[in-house]
């Protein structure tokens, strides 16, 4: 039906992802093969049919809300379910508006270098944090669908009723509404019939896709984060070979004998053909190149057979020169990714966060009305897990990559460098202070993403209901 | 005092490894094990039914009683269990440290360094082993103190348990009542067995480290401009000794988690006990409340050693007569203190560092939800509470 598309670097890799974004209604129109203008045309009214259908009911329970405000209980359980779903018409509006720099971080690793002695170990790592997306997707997928089953099937349960506060007795009084999984406003009567039957599938239209929408978009944040930290695994595992390859590598006479290493002589000359190659062959692009061949900015020094210490040819140096040339551009690559996730993703979790507060205040006001185990604590404790669980879910990729990025410090300082060149020395040198500082992705400069955040606000909630319960 | 060699600080704890049923010579878990384990875990699920039992808001005093044997219970079995997982790991930690550790005796000037250290960890091992073992035996044996009390007192019988369990039979007559007596303080020795010999092996250990940092720093500080070639070797030492640390945040990672969390909870109930509670209860609950405070101000004191120890070295490093030397160990130098200026922490899963801050931390917190609760507890029968 469709030609494949052809697509590189992180769209590649999270083609699966991609596709079911389009399908929950995303307005996402790149990555197809056919870019003709009635296929657009199409695509382009199916998402805004979803986004429609979904603002529409959207709309229909603030009506509801609306409509039951004086009742204290009412209030509070439909503002929540409102909350709730704030999330995703927030990030559908959001995708919308901020498509371009989506498109431009997935874009941000299309063009990688590489280097011939550590192209294994980039494959490895790709291919891991391939493994982990995927995972990571499934996971999300059948949580969603499984979170969805679960609030139909809570719906049969227990008494499908309102609480109303009767005026002149101040008692409580139940009031009849229909057996849906959300309470919302219809113009037709939804108490039996085809109504009934109507609403009921809409809703579980509803519940479905607009579940989807928001836990996608956080699948494409944390699969960002999962290949940024992989990548930073790659660089740490190739530390040590580099070092053992600048360890041949010394350019300055040494002043005693003992810091010739003899050994690392002969890894060098097990250097794969490389060396025989066209040095061209090396590099991927030709601006990459620009240093030596030229000879702007670098300072070969040019060795003749009796001044160079280990016998090595200028080609043998210019490949481990390379190999740390290469490091270091693809540690570049990675904050430069790194910064784009933030800029693009960060507005969201700020809203997330903000909408996250003030519905888990709520809950916490309605965990304290708890009275046994009934439907009403099924559904409270699970609309706690669910949102605790998605704010978790950000805050551990948030946090791996700053434990990654702080521990390519101690990966540095941990290799052979004592035995290496000055150069390589130098290297280790500046790697180790650049990297003290943990790269982090931060919602619009307000938090940082990280497990303290997930703990700060666990022990919001838990202060909230303490005192809550305290004024009841 | 002589310094104690690395066997005599071990022993004990080999000797309790080896009870428990993992020993440290045979990877595999022992019969001996599961004997101690499931017997425990069966007491913890009845006493939690009995927490359950009473659950409800007029007993919260109660509640609050019960708590600490249950926390106490639940902290020790999930302390074993966390060990067991990572035991091959404590294993060729212990190896590789008396390794270490006999390179020290080998050498005086070393040997004075450590000496305090090592004669304080020796002073610790004994007397903690020896303060919980007074401590569970007293517990333990006061149930049939407070019998003959009662029967003197009275003259007639009351069958006390000395931990609150929910039984489907009645312990009224002697022979039930004896079946569950041994069968308690059987369990309440096994869970003292289980959390003491956990924390002695976590000072042993965080100690040992820290020396090993400490002798690093030394002999750093000691380098100059004839023996620069020296720097190489310690930045060796450096980096291993570095691996044999993270080796033991990787062992006490879920330990420490345990035991942050739970102590809290301990504190708090204490404390509310100890505010709220009738007369009889205080001896009983101080003695709690400090060995709790005790063990978690343990746990934070070396935490916070090893952090100290280990930027210790970026300091030793600029304490050398560096000036002096050529241009090539300055910059080993500068390298050696960049890395050093990154302690190195121990932490509660990477939740929270153990340390000076975070045990300030834990107080305050349980203090918080302390205060919380007394302002919220009503005691039952003076004021009417509305149904919800």
């Amino acid at each position: 039906m469709m030609t494949k598309v052809k697509t590189q670097g992180l769209v590649t890799d999270l083609m699966p992802c991609i596709r079911l974004l389009q399908a929950a209604g995303h307005f996402l129109f790149n990555y197809h093969a056919d870019t003709s203008g009635m296929n657009m045309l199409l695509r382009k009214i199916y998402s805004s049919a979803h986004a429609v259908l979904i603002v529409v009911h959207y709309i229909c329970m603030g009506i509801n809300m609306a409509q039951y405000k004086d009742e204290v209980n009412e209030l509070t359980a439909n503002t929540i379910t409102v909350l709730f779903f704030a999330h995703s018409i927030i990030k559908l509006a959001f995708f919308a508006f901020n498509s371009k720099s989506f498109y431009r971080t997935l874009a941000v690793w299309n063009q990688s270098n590489s280097h011939p002695l550590f192209t294994e170990s980039d494959a490895r790592y790709h291919q891991i944090s391939l493994s982990k997306m995927r995972r990571l997707l499934y996971f999300i997928c059948g949580m969603t669908v499984f979170s969805v089953i679960s609030w139909v099937t809570l719906t049969f349960f227990g008494e499908s009723v309102r609480m109303i506060a009767s005026k002149e007795t101040n008692e409580t009084l139940t009031e009849p509404a229909p057996r849906l999984p959300l309470k919302a406003w219809y113009p037709f009567k939804t108490m039996s019939g085809g109504g009934y039957v109507f609403a009921f599938i809409y809703q579980i239209y509803f519940l479905l896709f607009s579940m989807a929408l928001a836990n996608l978009l956080d699948v494409i944040f944390c699969s960002w984060l999962i290949f940024a930290c992989e990548q930073l695994q790659h660089l740490k595992a190739i530390m040590k070979p580099l070092m053992e390859l600048s360890a041949a590598l010394d350019t300055y006479r040494p002043n005693t004998a003992e810091l010739f290493r003899v050994s690392s002589t002969d890894k060098t000359e097990k250097v794969p053909d490389a060396v025989d190659m066209d040095i061209r062959g090396i590099y991927s692009t030709q601006q990459d190149f620009g240093m030596t061949l030229r000879g702007a900015g670098g300072k070969l020094q040019n060795f003749n057979a009796e001044n160079n210490p280990n016998g090595l040819t200028a080609k043998q140096e210019m490949l481990a020169r390379s190999a740390i040339k290469y490091w270091v551009e693809r540690h570049k690559h990675v904050v430069r990714l790194v910064a784009s996730i933030g800029d693009t993703y960060g507005t969201a979790l700020l809203f997330h966060m903000l909408v996250s507060t003030i519905t888990l205040t709520l809950l916490a006001y309605q965990a304290t009305k708890i009275n046994g185990i009934n439907v009403y604590a099924f559904s409270t404790i699970g609309y706690l897990v669910y949102t605790l669980g998605q704010v978790f879910h950000f805050c551990i990729f948030g946090n791996r990559l700053i434990e990654e990025s702080s521990s390519v410090m101690e990966a540095a300082y941990s290799c052979q460098w004592y035995d290496g060149s000055e150069e390589a020395k130098t290297f280790v040198q500046i790697v180790c202070q650049q990297c003290q500082k943990a790269m982090t992705i931060s919602g619009a400069k307000f938090f940082n993403v990280s497990l303290d955040l997930f703990a700060s606000v666990l022990g919001a909630v838990v202060t909230y209901f303490m005192v809550l319960i305290q004024l009841k | 005092m002589d310094i104690p060699k690395f066997e005599e600080l071990l022993k004990q704890i080999k000797m309790n490894f080896w009870l428990m049923g993992i020993p440290f010579d045979n990877p595999k878990i022992q019969i001996r094990y599961y004997v101690l384990l499931l017997p425990l875990s069966l007491m913890l699920i009845e006493e939690i039914a009995f927490f359950g039992s009473r659950m409800s808001s007029e007993n919260f005093l109660e509640l609050t009683q019960l708590a600490p044997c249950i926390c106490i219970g639940v902290l020790s079995v999930l302390k074993i269990l966390a060990l067991t997982a990572k035991r091959q790991k404590i294993y060729e930690l212990t190896q590789n440290l008396e390794c270490l550790h006999k390179i020290i005796l080998n050498d005086t000037r070393k040997t004075e360094l450590v000496r305090k250290n090592l004669v304080l960890i020796k002073f610790i091992t004994k007397y903690f082993f020896v303060l919980n073992a007074v401590l569970i035996f007293v517990y333990n044996f006061s149930s049939p103190v407070i019998i003959a009390y009662n029967y003197i007192v009275s003259n007639e019988v009351q069958f006390v348990l000395p931990y609150a369990v929910l039984l489907p039979f009645k312990t009224d007559s002697w022979i039930p009542w004896l079946i569950v007596y041994v069968y308690s303080i059987f369990c309440g020795f096994t869970c003292v067995l289980y959390y003491a010999t956990v924390d002695v092996l976590y000072c042993v250990m965080t100690s040992l480290v820290c020396n090993n940092f400490s002798l690093i720093s030394f002999k750093l500080q000691k380098v100059n401009r004839n023996t620069a070639h020296l720097l190489k070797e310690v930045v060796k030492e450096q980096q291993y000794v570095l691996k044999l640390a993270e080796d033991l945040e990787n062992i006490f990672t879920a330990p420490n988690l345990f035991n942050v969390l739970i102590g809290s909870v301990e504190i708090c109930a204490l404390g509310f006990n100890l505010m709220i509670g009738d007369l009889t209860q205080i001896p009983g609950c101080i003695l709690f409340l400090s060995s709790v405070l005790l063990q978690i101000l343990i746990m934070s004191v070396f935490g916070e050693n090893l952090i100290s120890e280990s930027s210790r070295i970026a300091e030793a490093a600029f304490l050398c007569k560096w000036y002096e030397m050529d241009q090539k160990s300055k910059k080993t130098i500068l390298t050696i203190m960049i890395r050093s200026h990154k302690p190195k922490k121990l932490t509660a899963y990477k939740f929270s560092v153990i340390s000076y801050g975070s045990f300030s931390k834990i107080i305050s917190t349980s203090w918080s939800y302390f205060t919380i609760l007394r302002t919220m507890y009503t005691p039952p029968g003076t004021k009417f509470q509305d149904d919800l």
